[in-house]
């Protein structure tokens, strides 16, 4: 066997079959293997493809759900012909599920930012929110005030000057500023009144401004951790809701089971990750109801349609 | 579905485990810790029902955890039938890494009989079987049930089989063929009583669903399996050893004399 390849077959073998079952036992059950692609006498090409189970259990009917989904073209394998049979080339059991597992977390991720684009008016309220994206508005208020600010007194407020620098980033790509000799002076686009406005107008039009530019601002360059947090729980049931494709009522240990699931991390103690997930349900993006948890009807209505525009599923294609 | 089909349970208890547990997660926690999966368990197969094993098994929290959780059924029933101690060694997340569980993805079809698995298994005293083919099979996974000298066997069935004694349950996605694997119990010309590692005990109480299925629809499901019909598992002691291994066996006798190029001494004379 040649050390690249992964397996051999005889040249009479059903090289489909064989590979498929080659798949299935040294790989997993779940995968599937498709029919053959003939490159020439010498050579086939196979597409792998996985599958998925979710199951998802509505505590409003007592029922259980199976959602079953395909990932396609997981892996290409090469079959080549060789005197001594035919030689399988493809990736390693390893490389393909490290492959599938950042495909699963894009899923996530696409999922992620349909749901901030349907609900961040209602995160934005969250208080901790509120708390996270307050240096922003008081750039805005200053601005609004003064017309301009030296870096210097931004720096006195005890945030490093890395962040500091990304909020100005992200204003000034936003056209809301711009720097001007060793001054920050109000941009083209700068929304007047800032100071006079409620915080939740303020906060609203950046977040739509930012969604509208790039959802990694919110999270590498704004390092909004708490409304990721927020963000991440929210979709671990819009997400699981959608895959379910209708609104669910989640029992609470499914609810905290669905997050771990989604968003793997070690590092959170049962008293962090129930302490989160209660500040969520006191939040207008989820509704509690005695040990479950159920979507908002309007919020549920916007997500599924937008996350089938986008095709939040295919995201992992 | 058949939820309460004839079947004549033994009726003799001799168990230590409780018959039910309605709280799965809080005994899920407590034997993935270990605390529960290295006690012994005093059920025979003769004398213990069904729903007595169920007990003393464990329930798996995902849904493609189905072949470890009846792997570490398969493994408890041969631990209290063959008075073997492989769960006094291995916890249930042991065995997930044994059968190179990944998750979202399942483990390999071939897990619980790869050479890798199989020598831990000598370690302690037991060797995985296997038998496919259609000829005989019920009559021989009744034997395997029945037998005082095997574990429980684990068949392959396709997922949609839950569906089978589960009318509350729904498919939604992709139409695919999935693996499930399951534990038979209690097998008669009548019906079969199984174990589902996946099921929630909860559920199946609240909608007084049993895991039992009338015989025909339980061959339907498990001849049906597109990728292993018929496929049935079982552990018991190892099988008497092959040629080369008896060969091997002198090769290590030899070694112990002394003698560390596996030749056999010569003798004077």
């Amino acid at each position: 066997l040649s050390p690249d390849a992964l397996v051999r077959f005889p040249q009479d073998a059903d090289l489909e079959n064989s590979i498929a079952s080659f798949v299935r036992s040294s790989w997993a059950s779940s995968f599937e293997v498709s029919a053959g692609r003939r490159v020439d006498d010498y050579e086939r090409l196979f597409s792998v493809h996985a599958k998925q189970l979710d199951v998802i259990r509505d505590a409003v009917k007592g029922r259980v759900i199976y959602s079953r989904r395909r990932i396609p073209n997981v892996a290409s394998l090469t079959a080549r012909a060789t005197p001594k049979g035919w030689l399988v080339y493809g990736p390693t059991r390893r490389d393909v599920l490290k492959d599938l597992g950042s495909r699963s977390s894009a899923t996530v991720a696409s999922s992620e930012r349909t749901l901030l684009n349907v609900a961040y008016d209602r995160l934005i309220n969250i208080h901790v929110v509120q708390m996270a994206l307050s240096p922003i508005r008081n750039i805005l208020v200053i601005l609004d005030d003064y017309g301009q600010f030296e870096m210097k007194d931004l720096m006195r407020t005890g945030k490093p000057e890395r962040q500091a620098k990304n909020y100005l980033t992200v204003l000034a790509h936003l056209g809301y500023l711009k720097e001007q000799d060793s001054l920050i002076v109000r941009g083209p686009r700068f929304p007047k009144g800032s100071s006079n406005r409620k915080p939740k107008e303020v906060y609203d039009s950046i977040l739509a401004e930012v969604l509208d530019q790039d959802y990694h601002f919110l999270n590498q360059v704004l390092r909004l951790t708490q409304m990721i947090g927020y963000l991440r729980w929210s979709n671990a049931y819009y997400f699981t809701a959608f895959l379910a494709d209708h609104k669910i009522r989640l029992p609470l240990a499914d609810f905290d089971q669905k997050h771990q699931h989604y968003y793997p991390s070690s590092h959170r103690s049962l008293f962090e990750r129930r302490g989160q997930m209660q500040r969520v349900l006191d939040s207008d993006v989820l509704v509690q109801r005695d040990h479950s948890v159920e979507g908002d009807p309007d919020i549920t209505g916007k997500y599924f349609t937008a996350a089938k525009r986008a095709k939040v599923l295919s995201a992992a294609s | 579905m058949v939820r309460s089909a004839p079947y004549a349970e033994p009726t003799t208890v001799r168990a230590t485990a409780p018959e039910r547990r309605s709280n799965t997660r809080a005994y899920h926690a407590m034997v993935t810790r270990g605390k529960m999966a290295k006690r012994s368990v005093s059920l025979d197969k003769a004398s213990s029902s069904p729903a007595q094993w169920r007990g003393v098994f464990i329930r798996v929290r995902q849904p493609d955890q189905c072949l470890p959780g009846a792997v570490h059924a398969a493994l408890v029933s041969a631990d209290a039938v063959l008075s073997t101690h492989f769960l006094k060694r291995y916890e249930p997340k042991d065995l997930n890494r044994l059968l190179q569980y990944a998750r979202g993805i399942g483990c390999p079809a071939a897990a619980h009989y790869r050479r890798d698995f199989q020598r831990k298994l000598r370690g302690f005293g037991l060797e995985m079987q296997k038998e496919t083919g259609d000829a005989k099979a019920f009559d021989q996974l009744k034997a395997v049930v029945a037998s005082p000298s095997a574990s429980f066997p684990i068949v392959a069935v396709d997922l949609r089989f839950i569906k089978a004694y589960d009318d509350t349950v729904e498919f939604h996605g992709d139409e695919m063929d999935m693996d499930h694997a399951v534990v038979v119990l209690a097998a008669t010309d009548s019906a079969v009583e199984f174990y589902d590692p996946t099921a929630d005990v909860a559920h199946l109480e609240e909608h007084g669903i049993h895991e039992r299925l009338d015989t025909p629809t339980f061959l339907r499901w498990w001849g049906g399996n597109k990728f292993a019909s018929w496929e049935r598992t079982w552990l018991s002691h190892p099988r008497a050893r092959q040629a080369d291994e008896r060969v091997g066996k002198g090769l290590m006798r030899n070694r112990a004399l002394g003698d560390f190029t596996g030749k056999p001494r010569r003798t004077k004379g």
